[in-house]
C-alpha cells in the first residue's frame, strides 16, 4: 500500500517525500523538497543511518557505496523525534510504498519517536502540541478517504488519550521500531526482508538485487559443489537420513550471506514483543491531563559566561596586551543586581577575556557576540570550539580587543548556548544576530551577558 | 623607575619617533571608525577575514572597491594557507577531483537530481585541523570566502546547483583555494 510518511513537529507535520541512494558521497543528508538547501538535522540523521552506530544501514542494508539523500517538505532544526517516521520511512522506500508528495497514497502514518540502537522507542518532547499542530491536515486526509494512523511512543501514550482525536484517525503507541513494521504492513523482521523479493524502491534496489544475485550465484556453486561431492563418493547417499530432505534452493541462498556477514543479533528482552504488546492500543481516557514534558536540556543547568578586564601590567600598555608581548592583568567583573555587566575603560582597559564553561552534560558550545554599539576587534578569531562543532571538556577562553581611544560606549551581549549534541550552523549564525527562536524550538540551554563598556 | 629621557640622544629619539608612529597606526587600524570617504575599516575588514561568517556589507564594499579588494587579497594571504594553488590543476577538461595540498575536492553528480553536484572537501593530512573557511581567490583579487560545516570523518560535504558561481569557481583551474588558518 502507497504509504505517506509524516514526521510530527511542533509546527506541523513534515513529510518525508523521497529517499535516494546516492553514489560516492560521504554522507547522508537531509535536503528541504529537491533543492540545495541542507536541514539542520543532518547531521543526526547521518548517525541514525551509518553503521556501525546507526541502524538504517544495518537494518536495511547492504546498500551501495554511498550515502542517503532524505528529502523533506520543511526543515527540522534538531531533536530525535524524527527517527521513528523516517526508520518507517526506510522500510517503506525499501519496498517501493514510500508515496512521494505528487503520487497517489491510500494510507498516511504520522510518527513521532526517538529510535535507539536495539530499535526500541524513546520517549520525546511536546507531543500534544505535535498531534494538536497535525489534527486539521490529518483529519482532512482521513475524511478524503485516506487511512491515517498516528504513532507515538509508550511513553507518550497519555498524549493520544488527551488528544480528542477524531474516529478516522487510528492511533498507536509502540515500544520498539521492529515491531511497527508489522502494524504497518511491510514485511517481517527488517534485516531478513532484505533478501526477500518483495518490489523495491529503484533508489535503493540495485544494491540490494545485486547483493541478492550475488548470494544466489553462490548459493548454486554450493549446490553444484554439494551435488559433486556426492558423486564423487565422498559422502554416501545413504548416509542421508531418510527424513531429511536436500535443502531447497531457496534457503541455501539465504543461509550463504550468513556465514560471509554475520546479522545484528536481535536480542529478544523481557520487555519486548513476547511479553509487553509492542504496539498498545491506547484507549481514550476523558480527564487525562498530559504531564508536562520537560526537555533534558531544560532540566540542567545552564552554561556559564564569566567576563574578566584585562589591564595592562605596570610600566606596560595596551599596545602590548593587543600584540600579545603582555598577557595583562584579568580582573574577572561580576553582574550589577539587575544581571548586566559595567566596565569603564579609562584609558588602561585593554581586552575583555570571556571564560565560558558549558552545562554538566552538555558539551557542545556556541557563542556569538550580539554587538549593540561600538566597535571591538577579534584578533584571535573566535575557537573553533566555540562554533557548536566539537565537544569539549573544560572551559574555553577567548579574548577581544578594545580601540585605544573609545569614542562611544561598547554595548554587547555574549549569546552562550550549550547542547548535548552538536550544534546546527544555522543556530549559531542565528545568535549572532539575537535571534533564539531555532535555539529555544530545539531545547537548547541558553545565557546571555549584557556587558557595557564606558569610554 | 622611570627611563629618564634624553633629547640628545639620537637613538632614543629614533626608537620614541617610531614608537609613536605604531602606537597612532595600532589606534588607527583598532578604532573601528571607517576611513574618510566611507572606506571600510581594516578592523571591519579583518573581522570578516578572520571570522567564518559573512557580512553582506563587506562583500559590496569589495565587489564595488578594487583597492579595497586588494588590501583584502593581502590580508587573505596572510591569514590562509594554499589548499590547491594555481599550480596544481587537472589535465582533463572533465574535472571531478582536485588534488591540494593535504586536501582532495570530489565532484559527484547527483543521480538523485541531476541539476545539481556534490562537493566533498576531503582533508587528508591527519596533523592539520579540517578548515572552516576556504577562499577561492582569481586572478582579479575576488576572494570568495566559504564557511564550511564542522568536517566529520575529514570530510565536509556542499551540495550545490550545477548553475552556482561556488560550483563554477571550486571547479576552475584558474581559481586558488586557500584554507583559512
Amino acid at each position: 500500500m502507497k504509504t505517506r510518511i509524516y514526521i510530527g513537529t511542533p509546527s506541523g507535520p513534515v513529510q518525508v517525500e523521497r529517499i535516494w541512494r546516492e553514489e560516492g558521497i560521504a554522507e547522508s543528508m537531509v535536503c528541504l523538497k529537491r533543492t540545495t538547501e541542507i536541514v539542520p538535522i543532518g547531521a543526526g540523521y547521518d548517525a541514525f543511518v551509518k553503521r556501525p552506530s546507526g541502524i538504517i544501514e544495518r537494518e536495511f542494508g547492504p546498500f551501495e557505496a554511498g550515502a542517503f539523500r532524505l528529502e523533506l517538505a520543511a526543515s527540522i532544526n534538531q531533536g530525535k523525534s524524527w527517527q521513528l517516521a523516517v526508520f518507517a520511512a526506510h522500510a517503506l522506500a525499501r519496498d517501493g510504498l514510500l508515496a512521494g508528495p505528487d503520487e497517489a497514497f491510500e494510507r498516511a502514518l504520522w510518527l513521532t519517536g526517538q529510535v535507539d540502537n536495539d530499535l526500541k522507542v524513546g520517549g520525546v518532547t511536546q507531543v500534544p502540541e505535535k498531534i494538536h499542530a497535525a489534527l486539521d491536515e490529518l483529519d482532512a486526509l482521513a475524511k478524503a478517504g485516506k487511512q491515517v494512523v498516528i504513532y507515538v511512543p509508550e511513553e507518550n501514550a497519555q498524549a493520544l488519550a488527551g488528544a480528542s482525536l477524531p474516529p478516522a484517525i487510528e492511533a498507536h503507541a509502540v515500544t520498539t521500531a521492529a515491531n511497527i513494521l508489522d502494524a504497518i504492513g511491510t514485511s517481517s523482521p527488517p534485516h531478513a526482508a532484505a533478501t526477500q523479493t518483495a518490489g523495491v524502491d529503484r533508489s535503493t534496489a540495485p544494491a540490494v538485487d545485486r547483493h541478492r544475485h550475488k548470494r544466489a550465484a553462490l548459493g548454486f556453486v554450493f549446490l553444484i559443489l554439494g551435488a559433486a561431492v556426492v558423486a564423487a563418493g565422498v559422502i554416501l547417499p545413504g548416509q542421508l537420513t531418510e527424513d531429511k530432505t536436500v535443502p531447497p534452493a531457496a534457503e541455501a541462498i539465504q543461509e550463504t550471506p550468513a556465514a560471509a556477514e554475520p546479522e545484528p543479533a536481535p536480542e529478544p528482552e523481557a520487555t519486548s514483543a513476547a511479553v509487553a504488546p509492542a504496539v498498545a492500543e491506547v484507549e481514550p481516557v476523558a480527564e487525562v491531563t498530559p504531564p508536562p514534558e520537560t526537555a533534558p536540556a531544560d532540566i540542567a543547568s545552564a552554561p556559564d559566561i564569566s567576563i574578566s578586564e584585562v589591564h595592562p601590567t605596570t610600566g606596560s600598555g595596551c599596545p602590548a596586551v593587543h600584540f600579545g608581548a603582555d598577557r595583562g592583568v584579568t580582573v574577572e567583573i561580576s553582574a550589577t543586581p539587575a544581571g548586566d555587566f559595567t566596565s569603564a575603560a579609562a584609558g588602561d582597559l585593554c581586552a575583555l577575556e570571556f571564560t565560558l564553561a558549558p552545562a554538566p552534560g552538555q558539551p557542545y558550545m556556541a557563542a556569538a557576540i550580539e554587538l549593540l554599539s561600538g566597535r571591538y576587534v577579534a584578533n584571535d578569531p573566535m575557537p573553533t570550539a566555540l562554533r557548536g562543532g566539537q565537544p569539549i571538556s573544560a572551559p574555553v577562553t577567548w579574548r577581544i580587543n578594545l580601540p585605544l581611544r573609545m569614542k562611544a560606549p561598547f554595548e554587547y551581549k555574549m549569546h552562550l548556548v550549550s547542547a548535548a549534541r552538536e550544534i546546527p550552523g544555522d543556530i549559531y549564525r542565528s545568535l549572532k544576530i539575537g535571534d533564539f527562536t531555532a535555539a529555544d524550538q530545539s531545547g537548547l540551554s541558553i545565557t546571555t551577558a549584557h556587558h557595557t563598556v564606558s569610554p | 623607575m622611570n627611563p629618564k629621557f634624553d633629547p640628545s640622544d639620537r637613538q632614543t629619539v629614533e626608537n620614541g619617533r617610531r614608537l609613536f608612529g605604531a602606537f597612532h597606526r595600532l589606534e588607527q587600524l583598532t578604532s573601528g571608525d571607517s576611513p574618510h570617504g566611507g572606506r571600510l575599516s581594516f578592523a571591519r575588514l579583518y573581522a570578516y577575514v578572520r571570522e567564518s561568517e559573512t557580512d553582506a556589507d563587506v562583500e559590496a564594499a569589495l565587489k564595488d572597491d578594487a583597492s579595497l579588494r586588494a588590501d583584502y587579497r593581502r590580508l587573505v594571504e596572510k591569514v590562509s594557507a594554499p589548499l590547491i594553488p594555481l599550480a596544481i590543476a587537472a589535465d582533463t577538461g572533465e574535472v571531478s577531483v582536485r588534488e591540494g595540498v593535504g586536501c582532495r575536492l570530489h565532484f559527484v553528480p547527483s543521480s538523485a537530481e541531476p541539476s545539481q553536484t556534490y562537493v566533498i572537501v576531503e582533508f587528508t593530512e591527519q596533523s592539520s585541523a579540517p578548515a572552516s573557511t576556504l577562499f577561492l581567490c582569481d586572478q582579479f583579487d575576488n576572494c570568495r570566502k566559504v564557511p564550511l560545516e564542522a568536517a566529520r570523518d575529514g570530510k565536509v560535504q556542499l551540495l550545490l546547483e550545477n548553475s552556482s558561481d561556488l560550483l563554477a569557481r571550486l571547479m576552475d583551474k584558474d581559481t586558488e583555494i586557500r584554507r583559512g588558518l
